[in-house]
């Protein structure tokens, strides 16, 4: 009993821990956002990196996996509620399901596994190696340097890859239903634009912004607490991606309630 | 010109000397040539020395790059303009470190137990290094074990840490 209630507590205590800590990475990364060095050459290389390495490279990946879920979801709905009589829905379906929900989650699961963890081991080896005590060392700002460009890359990167995602699930669906149903391409865009609301469109950003901010500020922020000791990485990975999962679920419940 | 020679007896004392320069170099500009601050692994060579530069200065790629290759040139080391840290011997490490100190133009170059840097087998061409590079303010701190590799170094005057700190650094 006694060492259940020891456990709870000090569960307790490093969670209030990660979320001071946390607090505190946050607020230095919006000081960071006012420095003048973020506009200059390195920064911007480094930026630049970052968009490349997070929103192009995964761009073929990420195409096939929309076209896919658009085949199969938009397509399948589409079918379904034409079917049953309901074509007036349809827009409003869609955009609930493709563009408040389905768009934001699969891109952030997409780059968890491929951004996140590399961004996670990234940041460790580099703590480990004590190369961030050298940027220190020449008078440079970590944040500045290799924490605020990595997360609004991500920020940018998730608004980028989500809107790519609802042009391609839609399209996607759209080839489903012209070689099935009698419906134009017209039809289809028309009865999603006019289901469009300020609301969707409020929570769609919002839970794009929270995503990107998480997922690399989560990662960085787990990283920076390893050791010196190489067996800490593999820890370090494994709990920041608990993390951000978490996070991920937090922001669709945000997004819910909004 | 300001050359210095700094020596410990135990490694607490470099430590706290370490933490002291570390805190000092996130305010000020202070060139720390050190085993303790390695290149950044995912730069290449010319991306690590231009860093600082870039930085602090504006450089860009394109106007730094000349400078780097002539410097680079000097040390017979031009064909590791693109390399990584990895490519490297101890020697070149080195060369590339004090290049990284030099761009960011401080005022003070401090060589922080220089011989942990290196093996043996470089120790002629450190020397050689020390007398041709053009230090105006400079500063070698190392091992009292290792004085007399610094015994033919007439340029440089011994002098006390906390001295230097609190004179030159105003620390």
């Amino acid at each position: 009993m006694r060492k259940t209630i020891e456990s709870t507590g000090q569960k307790a205590i490093d969670s209030m821990r990660f979320f001071a800590g946390y607090f505190a990475f946050t607020v230095a990364f919006f000081k960071g956002c006012f420095n003048p060095h973020i506009f200059y050459p390195s920064v911007k290389l480094v930026f630049r990196r970052q968009i490349y390495f997070t929103g192009v490279q995964i761009l073929p990946t990420f195409s096939f996996v929309s076209l896919a879920l658009g085949l199969a979801l938009v397509g399948g709905l589409t079918k379904f509620m034409v079917q049953f009589g309901a074509e007036s829905a349809v827009g409003s379906v869609l955009v609930t399901t493709t563009v408040k929900e389905l768009a934001p989650l699969v891109t952030a699961i997409l780059l968890t596994l491929r951004t996140s963890t590399a961004v996670t081991a990234e940041i460790a080896l580099m703590k480990m190696n004590r190369e961030i005590e050298t940027l220190k060392s020449l008078s440079i700002d970590p944040f500045v340097y290799l924490y605020i460009p990595r997360i609004l890359s991500g920020v940018i990167c998730m608004a980028a890859l989500s809107i790519i995602f609802v042009y391609i699930s839609i399209l996607g669906g759209y080839l489903i239903l012209s070689f099935n149903l009698n419906i134009s391409f017209d039809f289809l865009i028309g009865t999603i634009f006019d289901a469009f609301t300020f609301n969707i469109v409020l929570v769609f950003f919002i839970k794009l912004i929270l995503l990107g901010y998480f997922l690399m500020s989560i990662p960085i922020y787990t990283a920076l607490q390893v050791g010196n000791a190489v067996t800490e990485i593999p820890i370090a990975l494994l709990k920041g991606m608990f993390r951000l999962f978490y996070a991920i679920i937090i922001v669709e419940i945000i997004g819910v309630i909004l | 010109m300001s050359k210095y020679l700094i020596y410990y007896e135990h490694e607490d004392t470099a430590d706290a000397w370490m933490s002291t320069l570390l805190r000092y170099a996130v305010q000020k500009r202070l060139g720390i040539v050190s085993g303790s601050f390695p290149i950044i692994g995912n730069l290449s060579v010319i991306e690590n020395i231009l860093l600082p530069a870039a930085y602090h200065h504006k450089t860009s790629y394109e106007n730094g790059e000349k400078a780097i290759i002539k410097d680079l040139r000097k040390f017979n080391i031009e064909h590791h303009l693109h390399s990584r840290s990895n490519q490297l011997n101890n020697f070149e490490r080195f060369i590339v470190k004090f290049l990284q100190v030099k761009y960011l133009e401080p005022d003070w170059t401090v060589f922080f137990n220089p011989r942990r840097m290196f093996i043996a087998e470089y120790e002629e061409q450190f020397h050689q290094f020390l007398r041709c590079e053009d230090l105006k303010k400079s500063v070698i701190i190392e091992h009292e074990k290792h004085r007399y590799l610094f015994e033919d170094m007439n340029d440089y005057i011994e002098k006390d840490f906390d001295l230097w700190a609190t004179q030159d650094l105003n620390i």
